[in-house]
């Protein structure tokens, strides 16, 4: 089974009913774990239906096989439906190019950096 | 020496009237008329091999299959069923034979429809040349009303039968012969092909070749079957006198037709399957990337998000122009929304096959 570790931290926020966390990946999404790794996402979107804010850190994420993707979209939906909101920070080349051509940066921000994505979730 | 009757012009002359009606109406705009001439006219010779079949059976009759069963079964419908079974698979065998060897040697089969649309021409061949003998003995014996009376039903329905045996059988062939990407576009959906995967273990071929025999064999079980049951109904027309063997002998060619025409208005049968060498490998995307993309297709696909899939193809499409499987997710996922989905006609005008591909974009 290849690893993958997943942690999830809390973003301030200022007021409101507003959370934000940053999830940082570590590893490699295949099909041996993404399945069982993908259940941490969708507990924290079970705990936060509403106004979640999600930054994905993906500076450690070497690979994500197809199932991760759908997975990605999946969470973009509910979040979305929530009035939440989802970036992606410091994706490595391989993985923005496959987002690029499954269409997900045109749905998801993308940025180069933690503190460029951080204030365009938090605004 | 028999001598050559000048009848057999009149009655070649006859025989092309439906010929070159259903040729119009079929092939009016498309495709090389050369070519589709010289279909035509070996497609009408394939009935020489048939008649040097029977011929050899009158001068060896020890090996005449249909007169031995005729000797040794009593049930007439049996005795039918394999008259007509030996005749639908000499014809069909021959005429499937005729595309398999020009194919081998022009290579004329570039899409799935290009193999129907073959087959239908071969067939229309035969059939010009089978009428002639049919009107001949007809006219000969029977006289003008019995002749226009085969005329109008040859015309339209034994011709029309023809064409749907052998295009079902060019349907098949055609996924045969792209059977590479079409293996490998059915295992990214997911399907296992467990009876080409056993076939291919037990005779220690790959399972692509495996695929390709059984979908010929399928398509050849195919276009006999159709053949026997269209001339058994005809048969036990003649044999019980009840007029409702022939009504259904015509619906059954008529639905077999409408099933035809819906196959070739397929957009995956329309694309050019064949893979050229220089072609491989222009894509601007790393492979593994790329594996990735094409999964998540087979993913969504089966999801039914044809809209989703249309969009990735036509992005891959601009990084990987040749990639036949994604033009295959492309053609299938445009075949698979409704048709009279307003979505579809926007994108399939966004989406033309006719558009040049965009050029390729450096990394």
């Amino acid at each position: 089974m290849t690893d993958v570790n997943i942690i999830i931290e809390d973003l301030a926020v200022s007021g409101g009913d507003k959370v934000a966390k940053q999830v940082t990946f570590k590893g490699q999404l295949d099909e041996t774990n993404v399945d069982e790794k993908s259940k941490i996402i969708y507990a924290l979107i079970e705990q936060n239906p509403k106004n979640l804010n999600l930054l994905l850190d993906f500076e450690g994420l070497e690979y994500m096989n197809s199932k991760s993707i759908g997975y990605l979209t999946d969470w973009f939906s509910k979040i979305s439906e929530g009035g939440g909101k989802i970036v992606i920070a410091k994706a490595r080349p391989n993985i923005m190019d496959i987002l690029e051509v499954v269409g997900l940066t045109q749905l998801i921000n993308t940025f180069p950096t933690l503190d460029e994505a951080k204030l365009a979730l938090l605004s | 020496m028999p001598s050559f009757d000048p009848l057999y012009l009149l009655y070649g002359g006859l025989a092309l009237v439906p010929a070159l009606i259903w040729l119009i109406f079929i092939f009016s705009k498309q495709g090389n008329k050369k070519i589709q001439i010289i279909i035509f006219l070996l497609g009408s010779f394939a009935v020489v091999p048939i008649f040097l079949l029977q011929y050899a059976f009158i001068q060896f009759p020890q090996f005449d299959i249909v007169s031995f069963a005729n000797q040794h079964i009593t049930n007439p419908h049996l005795n039918f069923l394999i008259l007509y079974a030996w005749v639908a698979i000499t014809e069909e065998i021959i005429k499937q034979w005729m595309i398999r060897y020009l194919d081998s040697k022009f290579l004329m089969v570039q899409t799935i429809n290009d193999s129907i649309q073959f087959s239908l021409i071969s067939a229309l061949g035969f059939s010009f040349a089978e009428n002639i003998f049919y009107f001949y003995q007809i006219g000969t014996n029977f006289g003008v009303g019995s002749l226009l009376v085969a005329f109008l039903f040859r015309s339209i329905f034994t011709t029309c039968g023809h064409l749907v045996f052998s295009g079902f059988f060019g349907y098949f062939y055609g996924i045969a012969k792209f059977s590479i990407s079409i293996v490998e576009h059915s295992n990214l959906q997911g399907k296992k092909l467990w009876f080409s995967r056993w076939l291919g273990e037990r005779f220690n071929i790959s399972r692509i070749q495996a695929y390709q025999e059984t979908t010929i064999l399928k398509g050849l079980f195919t276009a006999i079957m159709l053949h026997m049951i269209f001339n058994y109904s005809l048969e036990m027309n003649n044999f019980t006198g009840n007029s409702l063997f022939i009504a259904f002998a015509a619906v059954f060619i008529i639905v077999c037709y409408i099933v035809l025409r819906q196959i070739l208005k397929h957009r995956a049968g329309n694309l050019i399957l064949i893979d050229e060498p220089e072609e491989r490998r222009t894509s601007t995307m790393a492979k593994t990337d790329e594996e990735v993309v094409i999964e998540l297709l087979g993913m969504w696909f089966n999801k039914a998000k044809y809209v989703d899939v249309l969009h990735i193809c036509e992005r891959l499409l601009k990084r990987d122009p040749n990639n036949r499987i994604v033009q295959l997710f492309k053609a299938k996922a445009l075949d698979k929304m409704d048709q009279s989905h307003p979505y579809k006609n926007i994108l399939g005008k966004m989406f033309s096959d006719d558009e040049p591909p965009a050029p390729p974009v450096q990394k």
